[in-house]
């Protein structure tokens, strides 16, 4: 115990890096995933299949190969080397954008087509109508399932510590190479983690019960996996 | 674009790096795949059909296991709990999914309609007969489909075995970067590696829900 609250500082500020980027990364594949997911049913074939394969493949790939992908490949495409952060979030937004038009497009599938047409006949455009009518809708029906990606967002940046991010668990790691207490360093962090994502979980299915009140919702369940 | 001089020689060269980090991750796979799904089972029928006095356990061990990160766990059973590298691995990957699938199994379990619960009683089937015969198999079959998916999670989680020290693809593809500085072309092939795989484990499980299917058409 005393180990840990000796340590705490350093790793409080691990803990800090974790939830930016979570956050950040949560907010960079909702925007990366919304553009995706509306490519995925663009009714250009052109559009719809470089998509399809970016989702579909992308989710075949293990995190920790998309994180080693993006520090050997942007190097080499760009001629600089890539901070350690910089490259844990291209790879989690990357990675888990692939995810989000997932679940963006079950989100847009919920909203009745009544409603389109109706807007679409009180003169929106389609953009408008997608814009301010469909995207609000989904937005909201999709709530508990982007609550369950930022939980394996949460998860996943933990092994932004491959690359060398003194996040959470790499500033725990630190402090185990110095003192060699494992048990009780790793036994502390896993709470840590618990804490947060149990918290978010139960954020979660709290709206996911409001919302199942006679309401068409895509459930947070399918959507925790890693 | 800084010229890169691409050499695919290396891995032709080092083929057999990557045929034992192939045959690494796949007895990783496959061990913890039949673990997790046993220990899954069990939890979610038990979660399913114990006394909440009992129950709550079983859903105290779903929701603790699946709320905390693969490499931490892997790191408590080999660094802390001092399990050699391959069971420490197995055991994390393995109680890690096995909450998922407990999750799964529960709702197979809920889908199936009360009436067969029933019918089942009233035939003089005991609790035990009833999950074995009746409930277990169907639930089963229903969720091949999320089941598959959580197999997946199987194999591309099993890369982080390599943060202990387990020989299996990620980590030979470092060797061979460390090896050559030819890191592009040993994630590539590594990548393609995990992409067969998962292909794989969904053409396994597409199998096994005609095969199910084809049984209950016959009776």
């Amino acid at each position: 115990m005393d180990v840990i609250l000796a340590n705490l500082p350093y790793m409080m500020r691990g803990l800090e890096l974790t939830i930016v980027l979570s956050i950040v990364s949560l907010a960079g594949s909702f925007a990366a995933g919304t553009f995706l997911a509306l490519l995925r049913m663009s009714p250009w074939w052109w559009l719809r299949w470089p998509a399809i394969v970016y989702i579909d493949v992308v989710r075949m790939i293990p995190l920790i190969m998309v994180i080693f992908w993006v520090f050997f490949l942007i190097p080499i495409v760009t001629g600089h080397p890539v901070t350690p952060i910089v490259a844990a979030l291209t790879a989690l937004i990357g990675f888990n954008s692939s995810y989000m038009a997932e679940v963006i497009r079950a989100g847009i599938q919920t909203v009745p087509t009544g409603l389109v047409e109706a807007a679409r006949s009180s003169g929106l455009s389609h953009l408008q109508a997608t814009a301010r009518i469909v995207l609000p809708i989904a937005l909201k029906n999709m709530l508990p399932a982007i609550v369950s990606r930022f939980i394996a967002l949460f998860m996943g940046t933990s092994l932004a510590y491959i690359i060398g991010a003194t996040e959470f668990f790499r500033a725990a790691n630190d402090i185990n190479n110095r003192v060699f207490r494992p048990y009780e360093i790793y036994t502390f962090v896993a709470i840590v983690y618990f804490v947060f994502c149990y918290a978010l979980s139960l954020i979660g299915r709290a709206l996911e019960r409001r919302l199942s009140r006679g309401q068409r919702h895509i459930s947070g369940q399918s959507m925790t996996s890693a | 674009m800084v010229s890169y001089q691409f050499d695919w020689g290396v891995l032709l060269q080092y083929r057999g790096l990557l045929l034992e980090g192939l045959v690494a991750t796949v007895e990783l796979v496959a061990i913890s795949l039949l673990v997790s799904l046993g220990l899954g089972v069990l939890v979610g029928v038990a979660r399913t059909f114990l006394p909440p006095a009992f129950s709550w356990i079983f859903g105290a061990y779903t929701e603790f296991f699946r709320n905390i990160p693969p490499i931490v766990q892997f790191f408590f059973w080999y660094f802390a709990a001092n399990f050699d590298v391959l069971p420490a691995a197995v055991i994390g990957l393995s109680v890690f999914t096995s909450a998922y699938i407990a999750e799964i199994i529960r709702s197979g379990i809920q889908a199936i309609p009360r009436t067969q619960v029933e019918a089942a009683r009233s035939s003089g089937m005991s609790t035990l007969q009833l999950i074995v015969y009746i409930l277990l198999p169907q639930a089963l079959i229903r969720v091949i489909p999320p089941l598959g998916i959580e197999f997946i999670n199987i194999v591309k989680n099993s890369a982080i075995a390599m943060t202990i020290g387990y020989t299996e693809l990620t980590f030979q593809s470092q060797e061979i970067e460390a090896k050559t500085f030819r890191g592009f072309e040993a994630a590539t092939a590594v990548t393609v590696l995990y992409i067969a795989l998962a292909f794989a484990v969904v053409i396994i499980m597409h199998g096994f829900e005609r095969l199910a299917r084809l049984d209950i058409r016959r009776g």
